[in-house]
């Protein structure tokens, strides 16, 4: 876990916030004190890594992004009920095998071959199916086909997410859904 | 000195001071840590509070350093005594002692004027100490403060190097009036104090006005908190609600009505143009209930 620590780190710097060497280890150590619980882990690192109140917005994407979506790293146990919502509104579910994907590069799916056709069409399947793996697997898509992002473009979330969205083809998949809704 | 974040927060409640688990984690670390805690917020939410109660909760000496522009090394770390020095050596020179002998004598520990920075090296029990309002001190004293909170030692000339017999706890306060280096930032700790919850506040309320009855304290804190959330030059801080309370209780006050309120209303607003603001219509609908 240590490592995924240092990794947020660097993800952090990725986007552009300063974080010197003596906060990494000042992370570490923190880390070492108060334990991977949810709410001191996440006090703790940022009573650490953020020095300018203004970063703040940046932190919290990041951190919720990075710790909050579990992917193949973590298994869910075979007894969740496959529509529980954990404590952020986030769909839980049986989580699939995600092979590990390059940035942007196509995303293989063990266990569930991804049926072919347009992700709108696929995203109106899963809606209809109320398959949680797949809603989450294409809103990843949506997420990583906006590319590499830089922190001035968390100011506008709004247009990334609209942007993410047209990218999985929302307004079809919804036409598809919805036919004839006036949009 | 605490062994768990639980017991820090029950030892400062021992000492009327109620803080949030999220507060209590990071006074925590960066006790363990040994990182000095920088703590900013609006004016009145507790962050000198923070470090008396610290001191008291860890049996320890406060030691508090008031920053202001201008302050210098011979306010804040040390300063020699020149008068007594002068007398020492009118003293010497009439029993004809050698500048060698003399300058053994005048530049030794009795000589030498502790200020609040070596204070805290110097005290024989670890000490608390607080930095108050560092932003209004300037990148001179910045600089020099920086290299103290490196180390924990400072080299005197003609005395020696100093360091520190405890590393002190150091808690630095700001008010966000000036952006300060970043170097000082990122060798510290931080800490946002906020306006608290009603929940937050009304507890406070009844830890530090013993005596206040349960339905005046709702609604008072519930107009406060209400009242902050006014466009307002100076919001009222916990301080104001507490000292509010105070009046109310000793005025024999039963239930919070608008002319209690706007009579009263100096304790808790300090300008004129916020208290101009709040008119009596406002009242009304600020409290609750109507």
């Amino acid at each position: 876990m240590e490592e995924k620590v240092l990794e947020f780190c660097r993800l952090l710097r990725k986007y552009g916030l300063v974080v010197s060497f003596s906060q990494i280890i000042d992370v570490l150590k923190a880390v070492a004190e108060v334990g991977f619980d949810r709410e001191d882990f996440y006090h703790a690192l940022r009573a650490i890594l953020i020095v300018e109140q203004e970063d703040l917005p940046l932190f919290d994407n990041l951190f919720r992004l990075y710790f909050q979506q579990p992917l193949s790293k973590y298994k869910k146990p075979k007894d969740s009920k496959a529509s529980d919502f954990d404590d952020a509104g986030n769909p839980e579910g049986k989580d699939i095998e995600m092979t590990e994907s390059a940035e942007g590069a196509g995303m293989g799916v063990e266990g569930e071959q991804l049926p072919p056709g347009s992700p709108a069409h696929l995203l109106a399947k899963a809606v209809l199916e109320g398959n949680y793996p797949l809603l989450r697997a294409l809103a990843d898509m949506g997420v990583r086909s906006l590319g590499r992002l830089k922190p001035e473009d968390f100011k506008r979330m709004d247009d990334l997410i609209e942007q993410a969205k047209k990218n999985i083809g929302w307004d079809e998949a919804l036409e598809i859904l919805f036919p004839s809704r006036g949009f | 000195m605490f062994s768990s974040i639980d017991e820090l927060q029950q030892k400062f409640s021992e000492c009327q001071y109620i803080v949030d688990r999220p507060v209590a984690t990071v006074v925590y670390l960066a006790l363990k840590l040994q990182k000095p805690i920088l703590v900013e917020g609006p004016a009145g939410v507790g962050k000198t509070e923070l470090a008396r109660v610290l001191a008291e909760s860890t049996n320890s000496p406060l030691i508090r350093l008031q920053c202001y522009e201008g302050l210098d090394e011979a306010k804040a770390l040390y300063e020699w005594n020149y008068q007594k020095q002068l007398l020492r050596l009118y003293l010497d020179q009439a029993q004809q002692k050698t500048w060698d002998e003399t300058k053994h004598n005048i530049f030794t520990e009795e000589f030498l004027l502790a200020r609040p920075l070596l204070k805290s090296l110097l005290s024989e029990r670890p000490a608390v100490l607080l930095i108050d309002e560092v932003d209004k001190s300037d990148e001179e004293f910045e600089s020099f403060l920086l290299e103290i909170l490196s180390d924990y030692q400072v080299s005197i000339p003609e005395f020696g190097t100093v360091k520190a017999k405890h590393i002190p706890v150091v808690v630095l306060t700001s008010n966000n009036s000036r952006d300060f280096g970043d170097a000082l930032k990122r060798r510290c700790v931080h800490l946002y104090l906020d306006y608290p919850s009603y929940e937050r506040e009304l507890e406070i309320v009844r830890l530090k006005v013993p005596g206040i009855k349960e339905a005046l304290a709702r609604q008072l804190v519930r107009f406060v908190q209400n009242l902050r959330g006014q466009k307002l030059k100076k919001a009222p801080s916990i301080a104001e609600t507490i000292e509010w309370a105070q009046a109310l209780l000793a005025l024999g006050v039963d239930s919070l009505d608008a002319e209690t309120v706007e009579s009263t209303l100096g304790i808790l607003l300090k300008y004129q143009s916020d208290i101009e603001k709040v008119t009596a219509k406002k009242v009304a609908s600020l409290l609750p209930g109507q």
